[in-house]
């Protein structure tokens, strides 16, 4: 019934999806809540916050052009909307203007859910613009990336933040809020651009740090559990490469074996 | 030294763009010629196409688009350019792109496609297939499930290459080109899924990724950039733009390097005089 | 009303995913029919979904050029250059007909490129500005970046054939070992996700909000 070449892959599969739902079901249930540890990035957000309100100047937020039904980088996304939920919450509070830039058409109305949210709750819902806080620029990359950077230079923005899944726009949002003199804070798990966000932005959340950073800020108990399961599956990785690399080491391909089945 | 200093420290953009510029324009203009050596990941793909017998099929997918085809267009020309020398071996080009049907009709165009083969016999061009992964997943389950007619409207059914062409199975190799994750969905799909073997033509911010795809042996080979086409246009003896960019493209590292050892030098320079 | 719907969206979902998933792993004719429908479904949703991209920029900018907004001229010409686009494609039959070409040269071309090409100067830039080996670790990136680049252009070898041998041993032994570990990660998060959503545990994706 199984497929030659797959049974490892199904195990696997099977063994890392019940871990993670154990501890989802634990987590949404509020009978074990993992405890995610405050990451120094929230400083950040809140820091960079702080400063446009200062400054008098705005703040923008790109969740980046992905959507949330891309293979790769939905999780990213979804981790982005939950740190817009916050980065709104503390630009209402602290009286700053804030502007999010979408380019995918899907994240759209739940982008504009999710602050339109954050203003009511802060008891400021007359403050939130319908199509002016939240920004439909284009689904297209470039389309996107020249309306975003055009919005940095008009609106002079002193905070911006790029979470979510960035692609090869990435540098060019970043040095150009460099170039304007905002104080960024970005984040991502694609590897390719995470070296322009390092070079370029004054903090960046590195791979995994923006999915903690997210859940940590979350009420959601959900998502503290979906971070500690993935850690668990991530050891259990880590084991899995250590023994098979000492076995190996010494000519005992049984790990690479059992993987390969 | 004190003036070009202060010079960089106030204008150092306009400096770096200008410098920049320079570094990529003058080499176009007047060739310098350096040689082209060949890494191993271009050879893993040269040798699979070399390896490729008469009624063997070659899918090529591609997301190129207007900006990333300056990296990844050449490698294209040139890996079908060596796909059409190959007496026998069968051509699918397909899409999953907006603008994959343009620069595929192109490239078909460039190396006389129509001209030195037959379609449906030799060459089929599918077209761009809307759905990410889906559109992949589809394509190496049940071609004839997901498409009915080609790029130009003819049905499958009357392409004669097509008859015993349905599923991944049915492929020798893949190729994609492309910038994006879309390289994931062929690995997902037609290698893991059915052993096919997969090549990539990536931009050179993608290569990482795939390295390590290519270290596992889950790949054959990556042309990586503009040397990778570069390297292949050299392989094929047929040079082309990728082969003339060469030389822009070192002098551009250059400058790149000059530019870090230079800010560094400034760096601890100013370090040092504030102990 | 809401509630009830969505409840059976991930009822489907659920489903769905399940024949997927058991599908790649399990060999039956049944459950590979289903799952290949599925399949094809997903594409046809996708054509769909390019419609959305224009429905929406067709909405905002007409919006903006019906109220006067500030830059309306530039909604105009992005409408405009949008029906010339579509009016092209659909009076010739073809995207790659001569006349679409000719617009998607001189328009789309020289724009996409060059925005993408603007990367290389910022990056120049970028660079000069931030990468200061501030500390030891930052001074062992720099110099692997060094090696690196040697590795990728063509006169790293011309200067001196060790330059690009140790780049490609960084390249082989760190680069492609910390993807690795990355990629696990990607891959074990994307699993998450995925197991979220089929759970109903997420939100998102079924048009919810915190």
């Amino acid at each position: 019934m199984l497929i030659a070449g797959k049974v490892s892959w199904a195990l696997m599969t099977l063994g890392f999806s019940l871990i993670m739902l154990a501890i989802l079901y634990l987590a949404s249930r509020k009978i074990y809540i993992p405890q995610i540890r405050e990451h120094p990035g929230v400083h950040a957000i809140s820091e960079a916050v702080g400063r446009a309100a200062e400054m008098g100047r705005p703040v923008s937020f790109s969740p980046g052009t992905s959507s949330l039904y891309d293979t790769k980088y939905a999780g990213d996304t979804a981790a982005a909307l939950t740190l817009l939920s916050y980065v709104a919450k503390e630009a209402v509070k602290s009286g700053s203007k804030l502007i999010v830039g979408i380019a995918p058409p899907t994240v759209l109305p739940v982008a504009q859910a999710i602050v339109r949210t954050a203003y009511s709750l802060e008891g400021k819902a007359e403050e939130y613009v319908e199509g002016d806080t939240v920004r439909f620029y284009s689904p297209d990359q470039w389309g996107f990336t020249s309306s975003y950077i055009g919005m940095m230079h008009r609106e002079r923005v002193a905070a911006n933040f790029l979470f979510g899944g960035h692609a090869a726009e990435a540098l060019i949002l970043a040095e150009t809020g460099a170039t304007v003199g905002a104080m960024q804070v970005a984040g991502s798990t694609n590897v390719y651009q995470l070296p322009m966000f390092v070079v370029a932005c004054d903090y960046t959340l590195i791979g995994e740090d923006q999915l903690a950073a997210a859940a940590y800020l979350s009420p959601d108990p959900a998502q503290k559990g979906t971070v500690f399961g993935q850690d668990i599956a991530k050891i259990i990785c880590v084991g899995l490469i250590v023994i098979g690399a000492l076995l190996s080491t010494a000519g005992i391909k049984i790990v690479y074996q059992l993987l390969a089945s | 030294m004190m003036a070009f200093r202060d010079i960089l420290r106030r204008n150092y953009k306009q400096v770096i763009y200008l410098a920049l510029f320079l570094s990529l324009a003058v080499p176009l203009i007047y060739p310098i010629g350096l040689p082209v050596p060949i890494q191993r990941t271009t050879m893993g793909v040269y040798n699979k196409i070399e390896g490729l017998k008469p009624g063997d099929v070659a899918v090529v997918g591609s997301n190129i688009g207007a900006a990333i085809y300056a990296e990844v267009y050449p490698q294209y020309i040139a890996i079908l350019e060596h796909l059409f020398r190959k007496d026998g071996v069968k051509v699918i080009l397909v899409g999953h792109g907006q603008e994959a049907p343009i620069w595929a009709e192109r490239a078909l165009g460039e190396i006389n496609a129509y001209g030195r083969k037959t379609y449906g016999v030799d060459f089929v061009h599918l077209g761009y297939i809307a759905g990410e992964e889906a559109a992949v997943a589809g394509l190496c389950r049940d071609i004839r499930a997901l498409l009915k007619v080609d790029y130009k409207g003819r049905a499958l059914a009357d392409l004669p290459m097509m008859k015993n062409i349905n599923t991944a199975k049915d492929f020798t190799i893949v190729l994609d080109f492309t910038a994006s994750a879309d390289s994931q969905y062929w690995l997902n799909q037609a290698y893991a899924a059915y052993g096919t073997a997969v090549g990539f033509g990536l931009t050179a911010i993608k290569v990482p990724d795939a390295y390590a795809y290519y270290t596992a042996g889950q790949i054959f080979g990556i042309l990586e950039s503009l040397s990778g086409a570069a390297q292949y246009e050299v392989l094929i003896r047929r040079p082309g733009m990728a082969a003339k960019g060469m030389d822009a493209q070192s002098l551009a590292h250059l400058l790149y390097v000059a530019l870090l050892v230079l800010c560094n030098a400034f760096f601890i320079r100013e370090w040092r005089g504030k102990k | 009303m809401a509630g009830v719907w969505r409840r059976i969206a991930s009822a489907i979902l659920l489903i769905a995913s399940l024949v997927i998933l058991f599908d790649f792993a399990l060999r039956n004719p049944t459950l590979q029919s289903v799952a290949t429908d599925l399949n094809n479904w997903a594409v046809v949703v996708g054509a769909f979904a390019l419609g959305i991209g224009a429905y929406s920029l067709i909405l905002r900018h007409g919006r903006m050029i019906s109220k006067r907004s500030p830059l309306w001229p530039y909604s105009l010409l992005l409408l405009g250059t949008m029906l010339a686009f579509i009016v092209t494609g659909l009076a010739t039959g073809s995207i790659t007909s001569p006349q679409y070409n000719w617009i998607y040269t001189a328009i789309i071309m020289p724009i996409s490129s060059s925005l993408y090409g603007m990367n290389a100067f910022f990056i120049a830039s970028a660079s000069y500005r931030a990468f200061k080996a501030k500390s030891w670790e930052a001074l062992v990136l720099l110099v692997a970046a060094i090696f690196l680049m040697f590795k990728n252009a063509p006169i790293g070898g011309v200067i001196s054939p060790i330059l690009p041998q140790i780049g490609g041993i960084i390249w082989d032994f760190a680069a492609a070992t910390g993807m690795r570990a990355l990629l696990i990660g990607i891959g074990i998060g994307t699993l998450a996700l995925g197991l979220r959503v089929i759970v109903g545990q997420e939100k998102t994706p079924l048009g919810g909000a915190e």
